[in-house]
């Protein structure tokens, strides 16, 4: 596999979603680098990889939950990751000026952990419910509806805010 | 009435990622490609590697021509027959001077020559129920 042409197509998005997950630049982009050291060594693997973008998000996710780990301990960096929520938005997406923007980001990161990852994984990066399910361990039909649950809160809440 | 407003999927979509810091996309493939480097097998490991595969297939190849070779040696030392001894009748009654007393109606009996050997069988069949006896002389 060819790093450069994984870079330019995946590279970026895959920084987004660990800025999502992390919350800091600078260890979105050590886990992006240890992401990247381990497709390296995938020349084999890389054989048997039948949706490579599934396959670069699901080795991204597992770098960062590694990454967690190893910072604060097993149990603790899982703790922190419910504590955080499992994903901040605004870490990853620049700060909109609109107002009502502004409150449906922050009513975006209100939403439980899981329908949040399949909500940016779904809309910023472009996944099927196939490869969410595929990153995430989970069935085409959970992500779907994880999506549509957190969606349809955004709704609500979107309309309460807007009367 | 048709809502004209823009869903908030289309809201969401619309908002921008934050750029990517400079030098960032050299510095990961800079430590990818140093990753790639240091796992690769030098030439001279592949060298290696190559010759002790051919040493083994060698070592291989020749132990089944020199065993072939060495059959075909012993087979012709041997000129046709089979290298292990066939086994010889043995005459029981020259050796033991118990068994010389009844050795001639033995041979009588089985009628062989006085110098072949005669088989145990020979013996054995002659000697039933004499070991009752105290004297062989009354069996002859």
């Amino acid at each position: 596999m060819n790093l450069e042409e994984l870079y330019q197509k995946h590279g970026e998005r895959l920084y987004g979603y660990l800025l999502f997950r992390l919350g800091s630049a600078e260890d979105a982009e050590d886990v992006l680098q240890e992401a990247f050291c381990r497709f390296a060594r995938y020349s084999l693997r890389w054989k048997l990889v039948r949706n490579p973008q599934a396959f670069v998000f699901k080795i991204a996710r597992n770098e960062a939950n590694r990454f967690l780990g190893r910072k604060a301990g097993r149990r603790e960096g899982e703790t922190a990751m419910l504590k955080e929520g499992g994903g901040r938005f605004e870490a990853a997406l620049a700060k909109p000026e609109e107002t009502e923007l502004a409150i449906l980001l922050k009513r975006a990161g209100e939403l439980p952990p899981d329908q949040k990852e399949a909500l940016f994984l779904k809309i910023f990066d472009g996944l099927t419910f196939k490869e969410i399910g595929s990153v995430c361990d989970i069935s085409a039909n959970t992500a779907a509806s994880r999506y549509r649950l957190g969606i349809a809160r955004l709704r609500k809440a979107a309309e309460g805010t807007s009367r | 009435m048709i809502d004209d407003r823009p869903d908030v999927e289309a809201k969401l979509a619309g908002l921008a990622a934050r750029p990517a810091p400079p030098g960032m996309r050299d510095r990961v493939l800079g430590a990818a490609r140093a990753v790639r480097a240091k796992d690769a097998i030098s030439p001279r490991a592949w060298l290696a590697a190559a010759a002790c595969a051919l040493l083994i297939v060698a070592a291989l190849g020749a132990d089944g021509v020199l065993g072939r070779r060495q059959a075909a040696g012993i087979a012709a030392l041997l000129d046709g027959r089979s290298a292990e001894k066939p086994a010889e009748p043995m005459d029981w009654g020259a050796d033991l001077p118990e068994l010389a007393v009844i050795r001639p109606a033995v041979m009588a009996r089985a009628g062989s020559a006085p110098d072949a050997g005669l088989p145990l069988r020979a013996y054995r069949d002659l000697l039933k129920g004499a070991l009752n006896h105290a004297d062989p002389e009354i069996l002859f």
